[in-house]
């Protein structure tokens, strides 16, 4: 009887703790509206090499001399190079339905027709889709990461005004289309891993998501 | 006289040369003016997909997909929405709803910082423009964490400073006028009872 009570006991703590271990809760959220953020100057990553640092507040730390060879140069070290006082990107949902997503760039202190794009990374999950190998309906699906770069008029690029000002907006279905992906991946849960502002003439990293401080 | 104008318009072009290159090898890139604030919304974090024979029917979706998984990611904690605000004094504010009252999340960051006016040994310079190795944080740093309310909400913050100690010079700029410039490579909301992501920057349809 002892042994019975203690079987049972076990199996009921058994199925206990496997419902808690795969009680899968990753649903998606209920509301996720903007990615807003501000851009700051892109320096090359630093591996410390030897040079260390003697001002106070930094105990002594390694360091580089900011360097900006894999990533741009402004003039007159590079004269394709992007100068930029300040700039800032804002994703939404879009229209207020959602499913398309519109993205917003500004900013100014650019050469006058100074050519840009936002490079963006998404990773996206869509819910009630219909799949096969294996077949099934109603699943949701993790798509591969994407890497796209929005810009619009000139060649996927925003482009500056003789002031050096840059405002232009792009649909992220559009941006997709543009880049040869299905529209689709703009709607549901998606997952912004990288952000960042290309020089379109040089290729290379102008700015990224940061503060000044 | 031929002979002369060529000289001239080759010495022009080699001084020319001469300041493209120079510059590029010594001038510092000057921050921008103005950088206040990161914003994000988060959507749910969910494993990376390498496609393999699944194949995806719908229109205007990729053909090839996989299964959302969470295994990798955290695939427990329930969350209603979140946002993470990263202000220009460094303040890193989390807010959200839809939690279980107890759980307990930090934020992770990878940030590249570079720091203006240091002086520096090996080489010895002064005035010069520093980037460091990138810096891996969690805020606030273990043991804390954030810690969600008997409602399932949490609004809370924390400083850039305290984050990144025993570096805390990292955070802040010497005087107003000589920011840091703090690159935020990556950022995601993580569960400290699990150890795994929850959510990341994003947008919800």
């Amino acid at each position: 009887m002892r042994k019975l009570m203690a079987t049972v006991a076990f199996g009921g703590l058994a199925v206990i703790m496997a419902s808690t271990a795969f009680a899968a809760d990753s649903r998606f959220p209920t509301k996720a509206r903007t990615y807003r953020t501000f851009f700051v100057r892109a320096f090359d990553q630093c591996t410390p090499a030897g040079l260390s640092v003697v001002s106070p507040g930094l105990g002594g730390a390694f360091g580089c001399f900011a360097a900006t060879t894999t990533t741009d140069t402004p003039p007159p070290g590079d004269p394709l190079g992007a100068s930029m006082s300040f700039s800032r990107i804002l994703i939404k949902r879009y229209p207020a339905a959602g499913g398309q997503g519109r993205l917003s760039f500004f900013g100014k202190g650019f050469q006058a027709g100074q050519r840009v794009k936002v490079g963006l990374t998404l990773r996206t999950t869509r819910s009630g889709l219909s799949t096969k190998n294996p077949i099934g309906s109603n699943k949701t699906v993790t798509f591969a990461d994407v890497s796209v770069t929005c810009g619009t008029p000139n060649s996927g690029c925003f482009v500056a005004n003789s002031r050096g000002a840059i405002a232009g907006n792009q649909l992220l279905t559009a941006c997709l289309t543009q880049n040869g992906q299905p529209t689709g991946l703009a709607a549901e849960n998606v997952e912004i891993l990288s952000a960042s502002l290309i020089n379109c003439d040089t290729n290379k990293t102008i700015a990224i998501p940061g503060i000044l401080n | 006289m031929s002979k002369r104008i060529r000289a001239v318009v080759a010495a022009g072009i080699v001084a020319a040369l001469g300041m493209i290159v120079v510059p590029s090898a010594n001038a510092q890139v000057a921050f921008p003016k103005r950088a206040k604030q990161v914003k994000f919304w988060l959507a749910r974090a969910m494993d990376p997909c390498t496609p393999g024979s699944l194949s995806v029917l719908g229109a205007g979706v990729p053909g090839t997909g996989c299964f959302q998984t969470n295994t990798v990611t955290d695939g427990t904690t329930t969350m209603r929405y979140g946002k993470i605000v990263i202000g220009k004094n460094g303040r890193i504010a989390l807010s959200g709803a839809g939690f279980t009252f107890g759980d307990v999340f930090r934020v992770r960051l990878q940030l590249r910082i570079t720091k203006q006016g240091l002086t520096t040994k090996n080489p010895t310079g002064s005035n010069k423009n520093v980037t460091f190795a990138d810096q891996a944080v969690d805020c606030p740093p273990s043991p804390s964490a954030f810690t969600v309310r008997p409602n399932g909400s949490i609004a809370t913050h924390t400083d850039l400073a305290t984050c990144l100690a025993p570096y805390s010079g990292l955070a802040g700029g010497a005087t107003a006028a000589q920011p840091n410039n703090i690159e935020i490579v990556d950022a995601s909301l993580v569960s400290v009872l699990t150890g795994k992501i929850i959510a990341r920057p994003g947008i919800l349809r």
